[in-house]
């Protein structure tokens, strides 16, 4: 009885082709998934600071939402520092101009 | 219940190759000194300030950042490569166990010798709390969630790296290429000046992620996010490179 060979040159070459489009496949799942991660709907922020630094204080949310309800408009004053790194040292992109 | 038993099994057999290899020691022994330098380079800049001198430490420091890219490409380089150059690859792939198995524990022994090199900076923290001053906690442990997590990425970089060559030496090469790429290719994409270009890579820029929030005492879950599906995508391409062994 004459024996075939299953692991062919065809069949070596359809696994090559599945694995690579399995692992290109991967980037682009991880990509939705952070896309989904960043949506603000999903994101969370808790801050861990003793002092709670990066949290608004009650005063300031009160003062923001009592400005949804005003009917005039608001002028908004911001003030930059002469640096375009942020607190933690890294570049904020877009501030490198002001 | 088996396949825990046997990733168990694995994982301690790679977690004691690494903890009795000498090479990893003189790492460790280089890497304790980058960052006893640091901290002492960051007390002395911030003159007393320990808050801004372990935020400094944690997420501003080159040398500290030198240790984080450079460690992981040289405690990983050998798990695969060794293997395949001694021949005993084969023999673990024959095995009853699968390659996410096989990933997962070489995986977890990397990250335990990377976890196990911060565990002597807690006794800076020790010996400055001595003396009075008391770091912010939640600062400190969003900290070393951060560098858990940066680790596991670069861990699972060089795993990756290992799988696809026998030589260690280029193993570790290539997973300090791939490391610094993701620190350097942001700041150099700058230079492009094209927006859309810039904006992609600004995203992935691992720096960027650290020092928003982790560095600042924020734990934010698209961060944290950022990183395991970055380290699950490496460890899914690791799989698949071993995978491949089978059939190339």
């Amino acid at each position: 009885m004459k024996e075939h060979a299953t692991f062919t040159r065809g069949r070596r070459l359809a696994i090559g082709l599945n694995v690579l489009f399995v692992s290109l496949l991967a980037p682009l799942v991880g990509g939705l998934l952070l896309y989904l991660l960043f949506r603000p709907e999903l994101r969370r922020r808790f801050d861990l600071t003793s002092r709670a630094t990066f949290t608004l204080s009650e005063r300031t949310v009160k003062v923001l939402a009592s400005l949804a309800t005003r009917d005039e408009p608001i002028d908004i004053y911001t003030c930059f520092r002469p640096s375009y790194l942020s607190d933690s040292g890294v570049p904020v992109p877009g501030l490198e101009a002001v | 219940m088996r396949m825990l038993r046997q990733f168990a099994i694995l994982l301690a057999r790679e977690v004691e190759s690494l903890f009795l290899s000498p090479l990893n020691y003189a790492v460790i022994t280089i890497a304790l000194f980058f960052n006893g330098w640091s901290f002492w380079y960051a007390l002395q800049q911030y003159q007393g300030n320990v808050e801004g001198a372990v935020r400094f430490f944690f997420g501003q420091s080159p040398l500290v950042w030198l240790v984080i890219v450079l460690v992981p490409p040289l405690l990983t380089m050998r798990l695969f490569a060794e293997e395949r150059r001694s021949g005993t690859l084969e023999m673990l792939l024959t095995a009853p166990v699968s390659e996410i198995e096989v990933v997962l524990a070489k995986f977890g022994a990397g990250l335990a010798f990377f976890c196990a090199l911060w565990l002597p900076s807690l006794l800076y923290l020790a010996i400055v709390k001595s003396y009075g001053a008391i770091p912010d906690a939640g600062s400190l442990a969003t900290s070393y969630l951060g560098i858990f997590l940066v680790g596991a990425l670069f861990t699972a970089a060089g795993l990756f790296a290992s799988s696809l060559t026998s030589t260690q030496i280029l193993a570790a090469v290539l997973a300090t290429v791939f490391n610094l790429l993701l620190l350097v290719v942001p700041l150099l994409s700058q230079m492009v000046q094209i927006e859309a270009i810039e904006k992609f890579f600004v995203e992935l820029w691992i720096w960027r992620h650290f020092g928003d929030s982790f560095a600042k005492g924020l734990f934010d879950t698209a961060h944290v996010g950022f990183y395991v599906v970055l380290t699950g995508v490496i460890l899914f391409w690791t799989v698949r490179s071993l995978e491949s062994q089978r059939w190339r």
